[in-house]
């Protein structure tokens, strides 16, 4: 495929307006090392604490197209690297996001990687390492990666079971950024930010999202994420009764057992 | 009770109502004491009231006879004073039969005799909230509000140690269950402002005592702390407030006495501690005279000290050995090893409060806290966070001499919690404790007899013998087989041909697709073979009779199963545990875990598996609602529970024996499917037709008629089950 045709495709991956992120430590300063250095990346963290919006803010601020492959268990290493169509009576070869980004020298970012299958992820091996590399089996040749190619992965260390967990030779490869969810003045900062409620709303919001966290591990395998914060603020300031609008975008989005349930649900009526 | 219906479908009167009686009342009856009397009251009843009485008559009898006779002569009144409503009146027998599985004989006649109590508290119940339907919903609650997690108890009183809540059992003061509820989470709220806002700070029996009227200066100190913590709880929870502010009427009342009203401004800034609260009763002591507000409960600080002391004790304890295991991960190895003969030089730790809010009461709930090192700061871990979080709320700081990390960079973390060897039990050690309670279905009753079984896990002890040796070799052709067709099974990628989307082409696809085009039809666009991974996701778990007549050969067929089931289980990846059972009578209900479901196939496994030894009885139900319990933790897809038997259940008591017992299994079994469980029986019982089909359903069970075929058949069907 023509060079240009590539360069075209990948400014369709860049992200033109500042996403807004709202730096918890000094995890852009990392990031940007790591991307000079060439190192791979591994966010992880809790999920809606901030990760994919950290990748897009980042993306922009290093000014590389951005392509977010959101893994499953169906997903195949052809599904990365890419495969052969047939149209009009003629096989072509179909560039999957891993090969797009490094030859575009994007950001590749595998969302959730642990949802793939194991065999999955050792496609990435290669690219993870000095060699940097992408070997194309079916077309039989190896890929160089530019320069500003960056790998990263994210996943999420609560879903910690026996059947998913990241192998020993792929988490090894990886410059690690921890995530948690910002602190309460943070919080109620980009809810603020996010949503435009009023900060006595955004102050309560976020109260309540303790008492949810507090419950992990009684109850609970995680609390609520700044991402439903920010959907339950939407609510309220579309004018939905706050404790309605918790109990719909939080506690009903967090369990299904009808006691921790109702016990959310009263630690909601309790605040508002 | 269609058996009665059957005898009479007529009103019976007193004469023929005591025939009736007589047959089941006969083992208490005498030349002096006979059914005329029951007879007579409850010939006055109506004919469904009858037959409902004598049906339960015929129940209870079966358990206690005398029990019986004094059923049936209350019977009648009871129907009276729970007025004719039937289902109430089952709820007092149920009650009285409870009583009697507690506490014998004595008690149930208590409950037999008292049916206006029973009634008054019953009607009451319709209305009210107990402690039981909402302790776990209270629990959680509590739990997200911030601090310790605490727990909820019974008691007489209301008051709070510090560690547990402790509430009234059943609250029906105020007319509708939502508001005995909202009761309920006001005593539970208040109690936990106690112990979130340092009520207990300071020990209070030490500064009261320098009041002249001691008694006065504690009821005074309770009103006031109840009004900070009020008002606390006001500024934090205003919705909570809000839905409790009509159980406060007598604190509104206070409110607009003018000798109060100092107090009241002084607590309206939220920034008050227990010290405000000491201070104004100091000011106004002799001024104010003491009210009780109804929710108030009592201040039972004997407790509160004992409980803080030893909690504050552990807490030291374990806080100064986190941070010895801190050090020591801190410290590179190598410079260990250049002062190992050095004394070893103290570590600065310090510690600080994070995001200390700007706005002084904004994030006070929400405090962390850094902990540095020789300057360098460290994130402490949850355990450590809460740990610091728990001492703060004890202490409202870290002593310095929390500070120093225990014994040098040396560090064991005891196991805080000594456990019970469960054989002392027996000796009086310790009763009940550390074990698990399950219900058992009565039958006769159609009820559940409450936290009827106890049951223990029992440790196998191992016995390192030659036995899985000579097994693997004596089955070396079986097991081969086995292995082979246990392959077959593993996960395997299946490949669909004619996708549209795909890793390989499909060649015939293709060629049938030109073919196709060249005589002018639409080329197919399916031309990809796609690979599937089908997941086995199995988890399951072997329950074995370890029960006495497995004794010898059985024994040996059980053990030499298990051995080839592990073999042959090794090649794939599906999870399994293995548990064996007996024990003797309703209170000694023992499981004796071989192989939990996490843990290998290793030498320790093997050593239990040699040690299984024929014990005491087979008390079915219990074991299986035990396994379905671990098995309903376990996430899989399919989950199985394949019990190897050689008999019905059975127990030391005659009870337990037949149909009782059996009914009981069917019970548990039918829990288990409840849960998603999948449940299978092997057995070697000849006469197992007889009730098998009717506790596993006619497909779930199989019989293995030769016990030297056991260890080979089972492996085959555990093979056909899950493939």
């Amino acid at each position: 495929m023509a060079l240009d045709k590539q360069e075209v495709l990948a400014e369709e991956y860049l992200i033109k307006n500042e996403p807004y992120y709202e730096a918890v430590d000094n995890e852009i300063s990392i990031f940007e090392s790591a991307y000079r250095n060439k190192l791979p990346i591994l966010l992880k963290g809790p999920t809606g604490c901030g990760k994919t919006r950290f990748m897009e803010h980042m993306a922009w601020r290093l000014k590389r197209p951005l392509i977010t492959v959101s893994c499953h268990d169906d997903l195949t290493a052809s599904d990365l690297v890419g495969r052969y169509l047939i149209t009009s009576g003629e096989t072509i070869w179909l560039d999957g996001p891993l090969a797009k980004s490094v030859r575009a020298g994007a950001i590749c970012y595998l969302d959730e990687i642990i949802e793939a299958r194991k065999d999955t992820t050792v496609v990435i091996h290669p690219l993870t390492d000095n060699r940097r590399v992408l070997p194309m089996e079916k077309k039989g040749v190896v890929l160089n990666a530019e320069d500003e190619f960056c790998m990263v992965i994210s996943y999420n260390p609560g879903y910690q079971s026996i059947l998913k967990d990241l192998k020993q030779s792929t988490r090894q490869r990886f410059v690690a950024l921890e995530f948690d969810y910002p602190s309460a003045e943070i919080e109620c900062k980009i809810l603020l930010n996010e949503t435009g409620v009023s900060p006595e709303m955004a102050n309560m919001l976020v109260q309540f999202a303790h008492m949810t966290r507090n419950l992990k591990g009684n109850g609970l395998d995680e609390g609520a994420s700044t991402r439903l914060l920010v959907h339950a603020a939407l609510l309220i300031k579309d004018g939905i009764d706050p404790v309605v609008a918790c109990k719909s975008s939080i506690a009903q989005a967090l369990t299904d057992d009808p006691e921790t349930l109702s016990a959310i649900n009263e630690l909601c009526s309790s605040l508002f | 009770m269609s058996k009665i219906k059957l005898q009479s479908q007529l009103k019976l009167n007193t004469q023929e109502m005591e025939e009736q009686l007589d047959k089941y009342l006969d083992p208490v009856l005498s030349f002096r004491r006979s059914a005329n009397l029951p007879a007579s009251t409850m010939a006055n009843l109506t004919i469904e009231q009858q037959q409902f009485g004598l049906h339960w008559v015929s129940v209870i009898a079966a358990t206690n006879a005398e029990m019986a006779y004094q059923f049936a002569a209350n019977y009648a009144n009871a129907v009276t004073c729970l007025q004719q409503n039937l289902e109430a009146v089952e709820s007092w027998i149920i009650e009285s039969m409870s009583a009697f599985d507690k506490k014998g004989l004595q008690l149930s006649m208590t409950v037999l005799h008292n049916s206006q109590k029973f009634a008054d508290n019953f009607f009451k119940k319709q209305q009210g909230v107990s402690l039981d339907e909402i302790k776990k919903v209270l629990t959680t609650y509590v739990c997200g509000l911030s601090g310790r997690p605490l727990k909820i108890a019974l008691a007489d009183s209301i008051y709070t140690d510090t560690e547990t809540l402790f509430l009234p059992g059943l609250i029906s003061d105020y007319g509708s269950k939502e508001k005995n509820y909202l009761y309920y989470k006001l005593l539970t709220v208040y109690l936990w402002a106690q112990n979130w806002y340092g009520t207990w700070h300071y020990d209070l029996d030490w500064t009261i005592q320098s009041y002249e009227d001691s008694k006065k200066a504690l009821l005074l100190f309770h009103n006031i702390e109840t009004i900070r913590l009020l008002q606390r709880v006001k500024d934090k929870l205003p919705g909570f407030y809000r839905q409790i502010s009509h159980f406060l009427e007598d604190y509104h009342q206070l409110q607009q006495l003018q000798q109060w009203q100092p107090v009241f401004f002084t607590l309206s800034n939220t920034s008050c501690t227990v010290e405000t609260s000491f201070k104004l009763l100091a000011k106004h002591y002799s001024l104010l005279n003491p009210v009780a507000f109804h929710f108030q409960g009592i201040l039972n600080s004997d407790e509160v000290v004992y409980k803080k002391n030893q909690r504050i004790l552990k807490e030291k304890k374990l806080f100064r050995e986190l941070l010895a295991k801190i050090s020591a991960e801190k410290k590179p190895v190598q410079e260990e090893k250049e002062t190992i003969n050095e004394p070893t030089s103290e570590n600065n730790f310090s510690i600080k409060k994070l995001n200390t809010p700007i706005n002084e009461e904004q994030f006070t709930d929400t405090v962390s806290y850094e902990l540095s090192l020789d300057g360098q700061a460290i994130m402490p871990s949850d355990e450590m966070q809460s740990l610091i979080s728990n001492i703060y709320q004890d202490l409202g700081e870290i002593p310095e001499e929390y500070l120093v990390a225990a014994g040098s960079s040396h560090y064991v973390i005891e196991n805080h919690q000594t456990k019970d060897n469960s054989e002392d039990v027996w000796s009086g050690v310790y009763h009940e404790r550390d074990a698990f309670f399950y219900d058992e279905w009565d039958h006769i009753r159609q009820h559940y007899r409450k936290n009827w079984c106890v049951l223990r896990e029992v440790e196998v002890s191992g016995i390192y013998d030659d036995f899985i040796q000579k097994t693997v070799s004596q089955y070396r052709g079986i097991i081969k087989s086995l292995r082979c067709s246990f392959e077959e099974l593993k996960d395997e990628n299946i490949n669909i041909k004619r996708q549209s989307q795909g890793d390989e082409f499909d060649i015939d696809a293709i060629v049938e697709s030109y073919a196709d085009l060249s005589i002018g039809m639409e080329l197919s666009e399916k031309i990809f073979i796609r690979r599937q991974k089908e997941e086995r996701n199995i988890a399951v778990i072997f329950l074995v009779d370890m029960s006495g007549s497995t004794k010898g050969w059985i024994n040996r067929a059980e053990r030499e199963a298990l051995v080839l089931l592990c073999e042959s289980l090794e090649i794939l990846d599906d999870r399994y545990a293995i548990y064996g059972f007996s024990g003797t009578s309703r209170k000694r209900c023992e499981i004796y875990p071989i192989k939990h479901i996490h843990e290998d196939y290793n030498a320790e496994v093997k050593a239990r598996i040699s040690g299984i030894i024929a014990k005491d009885y087979t008390r079915m139900g219990a074991a299986i609602r035990h396994v379905s319990h671990l098995l309903e933790e376990v996430e899989a897809r399919t989950k199985l529970l394949i019990t190897l038997s050689d008999g019905k259940p059975d127990d030391y008591d005659d009870q337990y024996r037949g149909e009782y017992g059996i009914e009981d299994t069917r019970k548990a079994l039918f829990e288990a499917k409840q849960k998603g469980i999948h449940p299978y029986c092997i057995t070697i019982d000849k006469d197992s037709g007889d009730y098998l089909p009717h506790m596993y359903g006619a497909a779930n069970y199989a019989l293995i008629e030769d016990i030297h075929k056991l260890p080979k058949k089972v492996t085959d069907i555990y093979r056909k089950l899950t493939s």
